[in-house]
């Protein structure tokens, strides 16, 4: 039998199977992949695309605020090169896929939640189970990897305002030119950063996409269970959302602190 | 195909909806299931759709359970089934047309884009639909989505058909479609199991009628 619904209670499986459920259809993305593109192509758009304008306000405005408090603060003791260091923390490291997360969250993630709930509520997965489509297949997989490559998008956008942000309030307090402020932020750019910002957002993502999709698929008949569901969805997101940077953060500490001791 | 229910039970939230539930529908004949509002009409639907199993005795199809089938044999059944929900149930972010071409894209892959568009066209146009292709569900009528939900229950020329049949109040016009495309499902050979209360469907088409009371399928005395 099909990925769920088809127990005798018309109920999801634990929140774990789903999970796997979603990880073996990802790396056996083959049955429905013909009809569920474009539902990956529709969640990039809307995710990915439509997000731009307020990631890159956001970014802009982080980037300003980092440089004119970190001025103030370094300026005192006389290390005001540890901006950038302060910059790629802030940007690439931890608040910027902290930020584009929390965005998505409130942006898309209910989205998908309420739309898959009230998809349930109108039978709508019923049909797609009588067609013999794996709802986990067309709706839910192609919402994780559009959620992945989304915030993708929406993190290399978050970087380059918030790094032109950041010249261009740096610019206020010292005259330096674009190339020479991008090559000291370059020179304190480390692997593990980028690994670590990778690791966060795709994780995020994940789990972004699985829980909201998981709250929306739990509604059962009644359309007042949506708005119930999509405040689950929000509580267990921003939570997940957290736990992924606490542990990114703590692995990013891990690998650094061995190799400042030289392992 | 043939569908067999052997002592079917179900309960609902700690109520018993049915109770040792027997029916034999043969091959190709055309069968209309009615009953009172409550009474259990649309789980049977459900269970017979294959959305869950039953609680209790078996659903047969040609003599396999959908529970014993393999991926594949689970895959050639839903490829078979037309389906048509009280509401429609169609995909409410598709458009009529993408709705249509769902399960032409899924169980008839391999039939070249144009087929698919000229059988969405056929049926639409038959159903008088061709307006309203290009038109997301929210746009239409109940009874405009009943038709596009029929309309993509038969697109793929379905072995067996079960509908639902909408609590909507309709036309002549409309009746008249819909008798046309049951009375061509049941030339095809179509095995076809309706839950309705509707005389016209029931005294012009059904070779068997049936009735749910308390749980339980008898036949009905017409």
């Amino acid at each position: 039998m099909s990925d769920f619904g088809n127990d005798e209670a018309m109920k999801l499986p634990s929140f774990g199977v789903f999970c796997a459920q979603i990880v073996k259809d990802l790396i056996y993305f083959r049955r429905n992949a013909a009809i569920s593109f474009d539902v990956l192509i529709k969640q990039i758009y809307f995710t990915g695309v439509e997000a731009l304008g307020l990631c890159t306000l956001l970014s802009l405005l982080l980037g300003a605020v980092i440089i004119v408090e970190g001025h103030q603060i370094l300026a005192a003791i006389g290390q005001t090169d540890w901006i950038y260091k302060i910059l790629i923390f802030a940007l690439i490291r931890d608040l910027g896929p902290f930020i584009i997360c929390l965005v998505v969250v409130a942006r898309s993630g209910t989205a998908i939640s309420t739309e898959l709930g009230n998809m349930k509520v109108n039978k709508e997965i019923d049909a797609l189970v009588t067609m013999g489509i794996s709802p986990i297949s067309y709706l839910v997989s192609p919402r994780v990897v559009g959620m992945i490559v989304s915030l993708l998008i929406l993190m290399s956008y978050f970087l380059m305002s918030g790094i032109f942000g950041g010249f261009l309030i740096s610019n206020l307090f010292q005259n330096i030119p674009f190339l020479d402020f991008f090559a000291r932020l370059l020179n304190e750019l480390s692997l593990a950063d980028i690994v670590i910002m990778f690791f966060k957002l795709v994780l995020s993502g994940f789990y972004i996409a699985a829980i909201c999709s998981y709250q929306g698929l739990s509604a059962q008949t009644a359309y007042t269970e949506v708005p119930q569901r999509n405040i689950k969805a929000v509580g267990g997101t921003v939570i997940s959302v957290c736990l992924v940077n606490l542990i990114g953060s703590l692995l990013y500490f891990f690998v650094t602190g061995l190799n400042e001791v030289g392992i | 195909m043939k569908v067999e229910l052997s002592q079917v039970g179900q309960e609902v939230a700690n109520l018993i909806v049915l109770k040792n539930a027997n029916l034999l529908v043969p091959s190709g004949s055309f069968v209309c299931i009615s009953g009172g509002s409550g009474e259990g009409k649309s789980l049977l639907f459900s269970l017979i759709c294959g959305v869950m199993l039953p609680q209790q005795g078996n659903i047969l199809y040609d003599d396999i359970a959908l529970s014993d089938m393999n991926e594949s044999q689970e895959m050639a059944f839903r490829g078979q089934l037309g389906a048509v929900f009280q509401r429609a149930a169609l995909i409410s972010n598709l458009t009529v047309e993408e709705n249509l071409l769902l399960p032409l894209n899924l169980h008839s892959a391999e039939l070249p884009e144009d087929e698919k568009i000229d059988r969405v066209e056929s049926i639409a146009a038959k159903l008088g639909l061709t307006r309203f292709l290009k038109l997301r569900p929210d746009k239409l009528s109940t009874g405009q989505a009943v038709l596009a939900g029929l309309a993509r229950a038969v697109i793929n020329q379905p072995k067996l058909f079960i509908w639902d049949a909408p609590l909507v109040d309709t036309d002549k016009q409309w009746s008249a479609k819909v008798l046309e495309t049951l009375s061509e499902l049941k030339m095809a050979g179509t095995t076809v199991i309706i839950f309705t209360n509707r005389e016209d469907i029931i005294l012009q088409l059904a070779d068997s009628h049936y009735r749910l009371t308390e749980g339980e399928i008898g036949l009905a005395n017409d």
